[in-house]
């Protein structure tokens, strides 16, 4: 078991060389240099020769390729990632700042839509068939059509303006600071809430046939019968032998699953102007702020990275057959 | 972008083995669909168009819609542009066509971009969904917006759909190095969140419809190696590959005419689903305005 966690921890190894060389390559297949995008970054001012070549010179672009990369790994290894166009401010504070909203709501409405998945598709999958089964699962379908945003769009409409049960821009209320522990915490739920929602229906929508799937597919094993044989209780059968080995196929979508809601919250979160990772992302876009871009482009490209790892391991932990492949 | 757009692929094919087992009602209805929105995109000129189908002009009878349709076919545009077997019209018939003369007009007379006098308009007979915030026709746009999103969803996927099946093609028949360095290549793709890449990539390859194209295409392949990898894995060690390499086959011959075939089943159903998350990228992209839809491509096809 440990041989198998400690090739598996290698391998990441590799592939964070890649995620690093990559961005390289992107930054300068590019036509212009960031020298130049400082530069419209001050509008028409127009730069003379002279300054043009400080700021290469300031961005080290005067070195050889090799020397470049060899200096852009030393520096992405430490996350460090210079500073922003826009206000000067170090890419790394900046992003560490945004990254809290982001993984609050990425890992938060996972876990919640997991829960609720597990619980809808167990309620379904014994009852296979049935109106109600049929009901749910179409609905499934009908809201994994829709787009995530106009979801959102009719949320704020709804709820947020016609309603006005919930606040839909922002992290907090002006006077966060000046609140209660307890009434932080509400006002923050408050917040999430129609975000949240936005995250979690589509995220049911994929979870809730996959799961129901998977548990039908286990419901056929003998072991199952086995344990209905020899007098377990449904409880025991369902907690007992047929979740744990229902639910192994989900770690794997676990995986794929955060880097698709991560690159899914740029559009909610411009929307609902969640001050995380996306919508940092889409203000660097529109000030060409380079760094950062490059910056959370690293970051996010770890985040996954180490969920796949800790994925793998997981199954690996749960499941021993897969570490003699 | 959806959650989709990292479909686990064990899914994938469970869905297309049930889909394809009972044709049912449901699949005629889901092609009558598809059909009708490919149409739609072909035929957009001849439904929403700011030129007559067929109009008399200074004498001679022309037909300005239906030239722009053909127009705008891809590689057969290009050849009438510039052979220029016929008259194009090139009259504005808004303007210099005399409103008496006969013209058959499409059912929805605006263009996509054309301005109309006021914004914001509900539903009328004029517009029958009304107008946007800068007064142009919103069926208009949506007849011609289907065309845009077939456009990225088909061409996209195609791309992806050719880089997948042979990385993932490579990597399964060659095994040893070869697949573990194409195997570390999807990782590092898959690594970076869709979005996210596709945001940066676009900062520099530029706006307009080709370079969205070339993103997602760029990006999205990596479930479709997977597939196809698997696969191939699967195949490589099967009795009738033992057999055609006992008669001398060549690695080429046995992997494109005994492998591929049988990965391509689950490759087609990964770029089917692919062409929707494509077609929702690009939704969320010109919603983020890091390309402006419909008006720029009409900007760009003006001027031209």
């Amino acid at each position: 078991m440990w041989r198998y966690f400690l090739k598996r921890v290698l391998l990441t190894v590799p592939t964070f060389v890649g995620v690093i060389l990559l961005t390289f390559v992107v930054i300068h297949l590019a036509p212009g240099s960031p020298a130049t995008a400082d530069d419209a970054g001050l509008g028409d001012s127009g730069m003379s020769a002279v300054e043009h070549q400080r700021l290469r010179a300031h961005y080290q672009m005067d070195a050889p390729l090799h020397v470049q990369l060899a200096r852009w790994t030393a520096r992405a290894v430490r996350l460090d990632f210079g500073r922003s166009f826009a206000n000067g401010r170090p890419v790394s504070q900046i992003i560490a700042e945004r990254i809290k909203p982001t993984l609050l709501l990425t890992f938060g409405t996972i876990l919640i839509a997991l829960v609720l998945a597990i619980v809808i598709a167990s309620f379904l999958a014994t009852r296979c068939g049935r109106p109600i089964d049929k009901l749910i699962l179409t609905g499934c379908v009908g809201l994994y059509a829709v787009p995530p945003y106009i979801v959102g769009l009719l949320l704020i409409w709804i709820f947020g303006v016609w309603l006005n049960w919930f606040p839909f821009a922002g992290l907090t209320s002006d006077e966060f600071s000046s609140m209660t522990t307890w009434r932080k915490i509400a006002d923050l739920a408050g917040h999430s809430v129609l975000i949240g929602l936005c995250f979690v229906g589509p995220l049911l929508a994929y979870l809730i046939p996959f799961i129901r799937a998977s548990l039908l597919s286990v419901l056929k094993e003998d072991y199952v019968r086995a344990a209905h044989a020899k007098g377990l209780s449904t409880r025991r059968v369902m907690f007992g032998h047929v979740l744990p080995n229902a639910l192994l196929p989900l770690l794997t979508v676990l995986g794929l699953i955060v880097p698709a809601v991560m690159g899914g919250s740029v559009v909610l979160e411009v929307m609902f102007s969640w001050p995380g990772m996306g919508r940092l992302l889409y203000e660097s876009i529109g000030r060409r702020d380079y760094p950062v871009i490059m910056g959370m482009t690293i970051v996010s490209a770890v985040i996954v990275l180490l969920v796949t790892l800790v994925v793998d391991l997981l199954y690996a932990w749960a499941d021993p057959r897969v570490r003699y492949v | 972008m959806s959650v989709a757009s990292r479909v686990g692929e064990d899914i994938i094919l469970r869905r297309s083995t049930s889909i394809a087992g009972k044709r049912s009602v449901l699949t005629k209805f889901a092609w009558v669909v598809a059909l009708c929105v490919v149409f739609v995109a072909v035929l957009a000129p001849l439904l929403a168009w700011h030129q007559p189908i067929v109009c008399k002009y200074q004498g001679t009878y022309d037909f300005p819609a239906v030239v722009d349709t053909v127009r705008q076919i891809p590689v057969l545009g290009s050849y009438l542009e510039k052979s220029k077997p016929f008259r194009f019209p090139t009259f504005d018939a808004r303007k210099t066509l005399d409103p008496d003369s006969f013209a058959i007009w499409p059912p929805i007379p605006f263009g996509p971009i054309e301005l109309m006098a006021d914004a914001n308009l509900s539903s009328s007979r004029a517009h029958w969904l009304g107008t946007d915030d800068r007064g142009r026709d919103v069926l208009a746009r949506l007849i011609h917006g289907t065309r845009v999103s077939v456009r990225v969803g088909l061409y996209s996927m195609l791309l992806a759909g050719a880089i997948g099946i042979v990385v993932g093609a490579v990597a399964g028949f060659f095994g040893g190095m070869c697949d573990w360095v194409c195997s570390r290549f999807i990782e590092i793709v898959m690594c970076f969140p869709a979005f996210f890449l596709i945001l940066a990539v676009m900062a520099w390859i530029g706006e307009g419809l080709t370079g969205v194209i070339l993103v997602i295409g760029f990006t999205q392949w990596t479930s479709i190696a997977r597939l196809v990898r698997a696969e191939v894995v699967r195949g490589r060690e099967a009795d009738f590959v033992m057999a055609a390499r006992s008669y001398g086959a060549s690695n080429t011959h046995i992997l494109i005419r005994h492998l591929l075939p049988g990965a391509l089943g689950p490759a087609v159903v990964a770029m089917t689903f692919g062409v929707a998350d494509a077609i929702l990228l690009e939704a969320g992209l010109s919603w983020v305005g890091v390309w402006r839809s419909v008006a720029d491509a009409f900007v760009g096809l003006d001027a031209a």
